[in-house]
């Protein structure tokens, strides 16, 4: 039977009406695309900077560290042409104080820097054995960690979007990106059958098998993390986990991969165990840019009434 | 050096028109540019502020949509989507085209002319068009589906056309089936305000509502009630009052109404005094029955049944609390399905709330204090049964003394003493003194209009008047009979009409099913437009004539006397304003006002209608008109405001401080005690008109439905209701929201804008389990069909704020098919295609109210 | 001092007046909607509820926009508490609109009005205050001189219910706490300066 009597309602107020949890839309491709290229380009670089510390792997190295940078200057030209007004980006540099508290800013003087230093060290040979050149090369590679853990943070400090808003993005993106650019890393290698043989691909593959399994820790403790934060975040972790993000973000982009490169370590050998290589690498790089479009894209704002 | 650009930025008082009711306004202007609208804080009527709607003004003045140059059809074939092949004119050839067509259709039969307006503008459509129609001697159309039977009943109870509860003094207000001063009706935009602050008092709303609107949103207690089921609950309510409760105002009922005449039993008529003719009544004190004036009278009875003449004669009170008897509260649950328990409750906390015998003192006069009312409007006139309905929901207000009261329902404008300076205008109802009955000015300018008289005069059936008001007494502002009569006028034997001229109107999307409608347009052999788009009906129409936009235009005097469009209430002071334009005319297209006098001009009739302006406007001495001159809307508007406040207060005046105003008093607002003059509680005049309706029916041998001539208020179900097939179950409905009316403000961006992000509006609202039970969910594309088998589609969203048996959209000249629309085009579902047109079966033969009742099917589409 | 407002919804009849005469006022182009209203219903039927709340800039004593602003663009003014954009330096990053919980900033980024390509001459005439490429907000009619000109903001002004109070904060707690009025999300920690009185 019909019978309604608002008195009998919670007599407070309508605080306990939910409006419904809408993604966020001013953010899209350009900013997933420099997130994706400045992960990509620090990471490369930090990982072929490591490998000429070490001194192994120099050749593809000293590719890498020269790509690096140009990856993450391409990346910030998709930022600045994210802006709405990018003749005015200049404001990022000359304006006092914002850069206490805007990881924009912040970010603008950490991929700069990081840009110069590696460009420096990338595009002088010559120096990368000297004591400076290692000492510039340390430097960069500072920035880059930095790099890799900017755009997470930028991210993550919008409290309105729950999916974003927790430490464990900055990680996850950190990871993931130095995945990204240890598989370009590999597809460089290829330009060098001489120098690099089996053992180094060996090297790389248990590199990569190490990394994807902590990218993948990382991932889901940063699932479980999110989702226990509300109901917004949970329902972000639904919208995120699409079956296309599921087939080509997890399973394509890091579960195949991983069971490439683990065969890869196993067998060896192999004729044209390349081809493989390529694909796994090419599997992780396209599996990075989908988490990143995925996690963008699914950044559902709090409902304003809660 | 250069001196910077002095800008020219000036402030221009005016009336709104984004709806009709005329609120006051200031216009921006900065160098010839509209830049901004705001509410006009000189004019109570909107107090400084602007409805959603208002505020869009140049939305619509800048649309670049608006046609503003005349045109003709060059292509023959008539249809939606058909290119008319519009060629641009000039006026010279547009007047005397349409000068020619009217004139010939005029010479032939000056009924086969056809006048309709739209609510829009009604300034200009009754002092205009309607005038133009008089003095021509056409006939005339106004589709007001929303308005039927309620003004005239309003005419009965509350001296005017309109009622209101008075805010200012309510502390519960019963409203059956409206959004009024939440999203809606006649002075929307004051009404809005006093409500506000009368919950901020914590006066109680109690709405009775299949749809959770804009009121109920607002209410203590929400009773979704079934489409067409809102009589019923009156009834119930003054059922519980009377039988269960014994709360009613015995001396109220005695004084004020006549309860207490004594009906024949045979006949139902009153028992008369042979030689007066005057009704008895009983009284106590000697026990004896006397002519009800008699002034010997001490103790007049209310209840009972006396022996008068040889007769057991009960008083009309008597009858009307036995015809009370069926409706129970277990009746009312069955047919409204609010559960009796809270049907009694309602009815108990309304009596209890009354307060009778209560009195207040306001400006040193004390007078009898009801804070309680049952207000109704536009929903529950969409039944056939509308007028029993409304009638029955006033009789809750009779009961219980809250008519003409502080605190009950009060008439919008019912009396004035007229502007302190001259004393005009001065009007105040009569009484109808054969039975003492309260009389009304009429609704729109006052004028002394009597009923009963149109009761008690003998009808003669009118083979050439498709409105019927020939033989509807109580009918003159709804000529829906025109709509079933030009489609098909062979059953009425009405002849039908051969020129259309259309002012501010889209006669295919304001009624029912728009293939028929299309169909009716098509009856016509030619069609003139007077608008300010290409709507759906100008596929349809010859020739097109732009009217100026309001901001463009002046306008005979809005507001004031015109009471249709403001409220009233002792806090409203008087106000009449002027419309003038704020910006030069695109195109320099006239005011429609202009329009009309020019056509009069040339049709020869210059002269009648400067007669009849005399005679509505009550024009006198050096300010009449004289019938040999031709007039510009600017000479009228000057002469009436002279010869109504004085020389002083020309248009001059009133273009510099846009509004004259003066306050209100007491005895203008709350009739009671300064007058006597009874209410109709027993209808006897109403079973007169019956009498004489059957007998010009009879006579024409004309198919006439006189059933709904009764005494009493009686509840039926609407015709769907008897829909039995189970697959069609639901009952689409339309509400209004506080941003969308008729055609034009679909295409104003801003609010179309509105629409698209408000989850209801252009969407089919239903409820969550029946969603549930039919495997349906928000964003189904679905189709609805009604027995007809008529379709209309459109997107569900799954609420919780509606009748189970209910779907809703917002209401609205939704789903235009005119490419001239851009913006409104294809939006929202348009749900009263569903209604059939043809046959006369969904009108009220006593008020012409349109059943809109319709049940559906509904299936994904 | 900071200017406060105070929205209450036992009058509001969520009419959306304060939109469209927001929109007259500042005449800000499609898809900019300073001001809005939001519509829920909670409960089921019969019993249920629907609720229109009105939106506009909180402007929050700790704002989140002004912390994430890279340009310094948006800034909250010591003098009267409002949050403003100073257009001429926003970069049209929307990191602002990332981070307002709220959803109270627009970026600006078509040159079509309401009409498409061609603006009417009231866009033209509005134009200049909604340059293309930047943020637009409410700025409680601040860039429209009403303030200054004594004058409460337009949507106050206007509100047909009278639903709106404005004045300074101080004035308008006093009001909250008789009616118990509250912020949205306060758990973020912004502190809105406009409340609801239920």
């Amino acid at each position: 039977m019909i019978t309604q009597d608002m008195t009998s309602i919670d007599p407070k107020s309508p605080r306990n009406v939910m409006i419904k949890p809408e993604v966020q839309t001013h953010w899209g491709w350009w900013v997933v695309l420099y997130i994706f290229l400045a992960g990509l380009g620090a990471g490369t670089f930090l990982f072929s900077f490591i490998m000429l510390f070490m001194d192994k792997l120099t050749d593809p190295a000293r590719i890498g560290v020269f790509i690096g940078p140009i990856l993450v200057s391409i990346g910030a030209f998709m930022l600045l042409l994210d802006l709405g007004s990018p003749l005015r980006a200049f404001r990022l540099f000359t304006t006092r104080s914002t850069w206490k508290t805007s990881w924009l800013v912040r970010g603008s003087y950490i991929l700069t820097i990081f840009v110069i230093l590696s460009l420096a060290y990338g595009l002088l040979p010559w120096l990368q054995a000297s004591a400076l050149g290692k000492g510039l090369g340390l430097v960069a590679a500072i920035f880059a960690l930095l790099v890799l853990v900017e755009p997470g943070l930028l991210l993550a400090v919008n409290n309105s979007i729950p999916l974003w808003n927790t430490s464990a993005l900055p990680a996850l993106f950190f990871f993931s990106a130095l995945n990204a650019g240890i598989a370009l890393f590999v597809l460089i290698s290829l330009a060098f059958p001489t120098t690099i043989g089996v053992a180094e691909f060996q090297l790389m593959a248990y590199i990569n098998i190490v990394i994807l399994i902590v990218t993948l820790v990382v991932l889901a403790s940063f699932l479980e993390i999110v989702k226990e934060t509300g109901s917004t975040a949970a329902l972000s972790v639904r919208l995120l986990l699409s079956p296309s993000f599921v087939r080509w973000g997890i399973q394509g982009g890091m579960l195949a991969p991983l069971a490439i490169f683990i065969l890869c370590a196993i067998v060896p050998d192999v004729v044209d165990i390349r081809f493989f290589y390529v694909v796994a690498s090419l599997l992780i790089l396209s599996g990075g840019l989908i988490l990143r479009a995925g996690m963008v894209n699914s950044g559902l704002r709090l409902p304003v009434i809660s | 050096m250069t001196a910077p650009a002095v800008k020219n930025d000036v402030w221009i008082p005016t009336v709104c028109n984004m709806c009709f009711c005329c609120c006051a306004i200031r216009v921006h202007v900065v160098d010839g540019v509209v830049v901004n609208i705001e509410g006009n804080p000189d004019s109570p009527v909107g107090e400084g502020r602007v409805c959603a709607k208002g505020a869009t003004g140049m939305m619509m003045l800048y649309d670049p949509n608006r046609k503003t140059k005349p045109m003709k059809r060059t292509n023959p074939k008539k249809g939606i989507g058909i290119d008319p092949g519009w060629v641009e004119i000039s006026w010279e050839e547009a007047y005397s085209l349409a000068a020619e067509k009217l004139g010939e259709a005029y010479a032939k039969n000056p009924r086969s002319v056809m006048f309709q307006f739209f609510i829009t503008n009604t300034i200009t459509g009754m002092f205009g068009l309607q005038l133009f129609q008089t003095v021509l001697g056409g006939q005339f159309h106004y589709p007001d589906i929303c308005g039927a039977g309620i003004h005239n009943l309003s005419n009965f109870f509350n001296g005017t056309g309109n009622s209101c509860p008075d805010y200012d003094y309510n502390k519960l207000l019963i409203q059956f089936g409206m959004n009024a001063g939440t999203a809606t009706r006649h002075g929307f935009n004051m009404t809005v305000r006093r409500f506000a602050d009368a919950r901020a008092k914590g006066s109680r709303l109690i709405v009775a509502d299949p749809r959770m609107g804009a009121s109920a949103e607002k209410a203590d207690i929400w009773l979704p009630v079934r489409p067409g089921s809102d009589g019923a609950l009156a009834q119930s309510f003054a059922y519980v009052l009377v039988h269960e409760l014994g709360i009613y105002d015995r001396a109220f009922l005695k004084k004020y109404t006549n309860g207490t005449y004594l009906v024949d039993p045979d006949t139902k008529r009153f028992a008369r005094d042979a030689e007066s003719q005057k009704p008895f009544v009983w009284d106590l004190s000697d026990s004896t029955a006397k002519v009800f004036d008699d002034p010997s009278i001490k103790d007049v009875a209310l209840e009972g049944a006396y022996e008068v003449n040889g007769k057991t004669c009960a008083t009309g009170f008597q009858l009307y609390i036995e015809g009370l008897k069926k409706y129970t509260p277990e009746f009312g649950e069955k047919e409204t399905t609010i559960p009796a328990k809270k049907i009694r409750a309602v009815a108990k906390e309304f009596g209890e709330t009354a307060n009778i015998g209560g009195t207040i003192v306001i400006d040193g006069k004390e007078f009898p204090y009801r804070p309680v009312a049952a207000d109704c409007f536009s929903g529950v006139c969409r039944h056939k049964n509308g007028w029993h309905d409304m009638w029955a929901i006033q009789n809750l207000n009779t009961l219980v003394g809250a008519q003409n009261v502080p605190g009950g329902l009060v008439g919008f404008a019912p009396a004035c003493n007229g502007f302190p300076e001259t004393g005009r205008p001065k009007f105040y109802p009569a009484t109808w003194e054969k039975e003492h009955m309260l009389e009304a000015t009429t609704m729109v300018l006052p004028f002394p209009d009597s009923l009963y008289e149109h009761a008690y005069t003998p009808l003669k059936y009118d083979f050439n008047d498709m409105s019927m008001f020939h033989i509807m007494p109580f009918n003159h502002n709804d000529p829906h009979f025109n709509v079933p009569c030009q489609l098909d006028p062979e059953p009425l034997k009405q002849q039908r009409c051969d020129v259309l001229l259309a002012y501010a109107s889209n006669p295919l999307k304001h009624w029912g099913n728009n293939d028929e409608m299309a169909e009716l347009l098509l009856t016509y052999k030619y069609i003139i437009m007077c608008d300010h788009y290409l709507n759906d009906s100008s596929y349809f129409a010859d020739l097109y004539i732009p009217e100026a936009h309001f901001l463009e235009r002046f306008d005979l005097p809005p507001n004031g006397a015109m009471n249709h469009h403001t409220i009233g209430l002792l806090s409203t002071p008087w106000a009449y304003p002027i419309r003038q334009p704020v910006v030069p005319a695109r195109d320099d297209a006239p005011g429609g006002l202009d329009i009309f006098l020019e056509l009069a001009e040339r049709l020869g009739v210059k002269d009648m209608f400067n007669e009849v302006f005399n005679a509505i406007y009550g024009l006198t001495g050096e300010n009449a008109l004289d019938p040999d001159t031709r007039y510009q809307c600017t000479d009228i508007i000057d002469r009436i405001y002279k010869d109504w406040f004085g020389p002083k207060y020309d248009l001059e005046w009133f273009k510099k401080n846009g509004v004259l105003t003066w306050k209100r008093s007491v005895d203008e607002v709350y009739l009671y005690p300064y007058t006597d003059a009874r209410l109709p509680l027993y209808w006897d005049h109403q079973m007169e008109a019956g009498k004489n309706v059957a007998a010009a029916v009879e006579e024409a041998d004309i198919p006439w439905d006189i059933s709904e001539y009764q005494p009493l208020p009686d509840w039926v179900p609407c015709k769907d209701h008897y829909v039995t097939d189970p697959e069609y179950d639901l009952h689409p409905l339309y509400y209004t929201n506080a941003w969308s009316v008729d055609t034009w403000t679909n295409e104003i961006p801003w609010l179309n804008e509105l629409n698209e992000l408000d989850p209801y509006a252009y969407n089919i609202e239903i409820n969550s389990a029946t969603a549930k039970a039919k495997g349906l969910k928000t964003g189904d594309r679905v189709k609805l069909e009604a027995q007809n088998g008529y379709k209309v589609y459109g997107n569900l969203v799954v609420v919780e704020g509606i009748h189970p048996e209910v779907l809703a959209v917002a209401g609205g000249h939704w789903g235009t098919k005119s490419d001239y629309l851009p913006i409104a085009k294809g939006k929202g579902c348009p749900i009263n295609h569903l209604i059939e047109c043809k046959g006369v079966k969904r009108l009220s033969h006593l008020s012409a109210n349109f059943d809109q009742c319709v049940k559906v099917k509904v299936t994904k589409a | 001092m900071s200017y406060a407002m105070v929205i209450d919804l036992k009058r509001c009849v969520g009419c959306q007046a304060c939109v469209t005469t927001c929109k007259a006022e500042h005449g800000t182009p499609p898809g900019v909607t300073r001001s809005k209203v939001m519509r829920k219903e909670v409960g089921k039927f019969p019993n249920v509820m629907r609720v229109s709340l009105p939106m506009l800039c909180m402007h929050c004593e700790s704002p989140a926009c002004v912390d994430v602003c890279p340009s310094g663009a948006t800034r909250k003014r010591e003098e009267d508490g409002i949050v403003v954009v100073d257009k001429d330096i926003c970069i049209g990053c929307r990191a602002c609109a990332m981070a307002c919980p709220y959803g109270a900033r627009y970026p600006v980024s078509s040159k079509e009005g309401y009409f498409g390509k061609t603006l009417t001459p009231f866009e033209e005439a509005k134009k200049d205050g909604m340059p293309i490429g930047v943020i637009d907000k409410c700025d409680f009619c601040f860039s429209t001189g009403k303030l200054e000109r004594g004058v409460v903001p337009t949507c106050v002004q206007n509100c047909i219910t009278k639903a709106r109070t404005f004045g300074p904060r101080e004035e308008m707690m006093e009001l909250v706490v008789e009616r118990k009025g509250y912020q949205l999300e306060p758990e973020l920690g912004t502190d809105p300066s406009v409340f609801y009185l239920p």
